[in-house]
């Protein structure tokens, strides 16, 4: 089977991330993208530019397609559930480390407010790249967004312990139950999404703490630290490796 | 008003005819679409109206290895989307009838 135009190529990866970022339903993104993937193929055998296929303005024929498939508002629930679950994982893990978990409701609300902001900015960002051309003030604007709610959560955390909120004290065991429950989500998420890039980046980020800090008697602060590094470098890693496993698969 | 947005409103009907005549699949249709004179029509308008067609039930598709390797979603048309095509050629004909009316009228 002949390759694609890199033309052609962009407009499909487009198309899938503006409606992949608009909640609509993973197969059917899938199958719209399969299909017009398999019409490109022939209609460039034929000679035919991308334009030809999607008329003058590919954003507005990409708006055509999603405006005819529903949203898909349970599948984006869960997305955005095993988001907040993987962000709030590395918290998590992080504060077995020091013993059992605590949370305040104040943290709690702050926090899922913040990432779900967070995620909604980063939607509206990926729906915007795909369907306009480069240009410095959205993406500044949307910069400038993140770096507010990324401030908001640091404020957030040194907070905590200043605002009386009811907290809520979890034994040795409900926490042990806890982060086995959510290592077992983030195992059926990466299953589920076949990308191992966030249970493993936690293992690199927790182990060496564990070690540095209860064989070697290491600080907190320095175990973080390397813990930080090691899951930095295996998550990045893992990125490009991934992504260059999935290109030499479709060739 | 331009010819293509005169188009958009039957291209529907257009589409349901073509896949009544036997099952296509998407860039077959847009070929006999251009070959019956709808070239002026970008090929991939026809998805969004597939995707329609497909919800209100007038077509239905089917995945299938085509003759010339790849698989491929083949389209239909359903019990439901023959009585639309009925209705659509009634509609069209006194449509054309009208105008054809008007046009003799003013020549």
């Amino acid at each position: 089977m002949q390759t694609l135009s890199d033309e052609s190529r962009r407009f499909l990866e487009d198309l899938t991330l503006y409606l992949l970022a608009s909640g609509k339903n993973e197969q059917a993104t899938q199958d719209i993208v399969t299909e017009l993937e398999d019409h490109l193929q022939e209609a460039e055998a034929d000679g035919k530019s991308v334009a030809a296929i999607t008329g003058d303005s590919p954003a507005a024929y990409i708006q055509s397609i999603a405006s005819e498939m529903t949203t898909d508002y349970r599948e984006s629930f869960w997305l955005l559930f095993q988001i907040l679950a993987g962000v709030f994982s590395f918290l998590l893990f992080q504060d077995l480390l020091d013993g059992p978990l605590s949370y305040s409701l104040y943290f709690l609300v702050g926090f899922i407010i913040l990432i779900s902001s967070l995620l909604i900015v980063l939607s509206r960002c990926l729906r915007y790249s795909a369907t306009h051309t480069p240009s410095k003030r959205p993406f500044l604007v949307f910069g400038l967004s993140t770096g507010v709610i990324f401030l908001l959560l640091m404020g957030l955390f040194l907070t905590d312990s200043q605002v009386t909120s009811p907290t809520i004290h979890f034994s040795w065991l409900t926490s042990s139950i806890i982060g086995l429950s959510a290592f077992l989500l983030i195992g059926y998420s990466a299953y589920r999404a076949k990308t191992w890039i966030l249970p493993l980046g936690l293992l690199a980020y927790l182990l060496p703490q564990f070690f540095l800090r209860y064989q070697l008697d290491w600080s907190a602060l320095s175990a973080v630290g390397v813990g930080y590094i090691c899951g930095s470098i295996l998550m990045t890693g893992l990125f490009f490796y991934e992504k260059k496993s999935k290109k030499t698969n479709q060739t | 008003m331009s010819s293509t947005q005169m188009l958009k409103g039957i291209l529907d009907g257009c589409l349901l005819a073509l896949i009544a005549e036997e099952e296509v699949y998407g860039y077959e249709l847009a070929t006999k679409l251009a070959a019956h004179g709808f070239a002026d029509v970008s090929e991939g308008t026809i998805y969004p109206l597939l995707m329609r067609m497909q919800k209100r039930g007038w077509i239905e598709a089917t995945q299938r290895v085509s003759p010339s390797g790849p698989k491929r979603k083949y389209y239909a048309i359903t019990r439901t989307g023959r009585e639309e095509l009925v209705a659509f050629t009634t509609r069209w004909q006194q449509l054309a009838a009208s105008v054809q009316q008007i046009l003799k009228e003013d020549s």
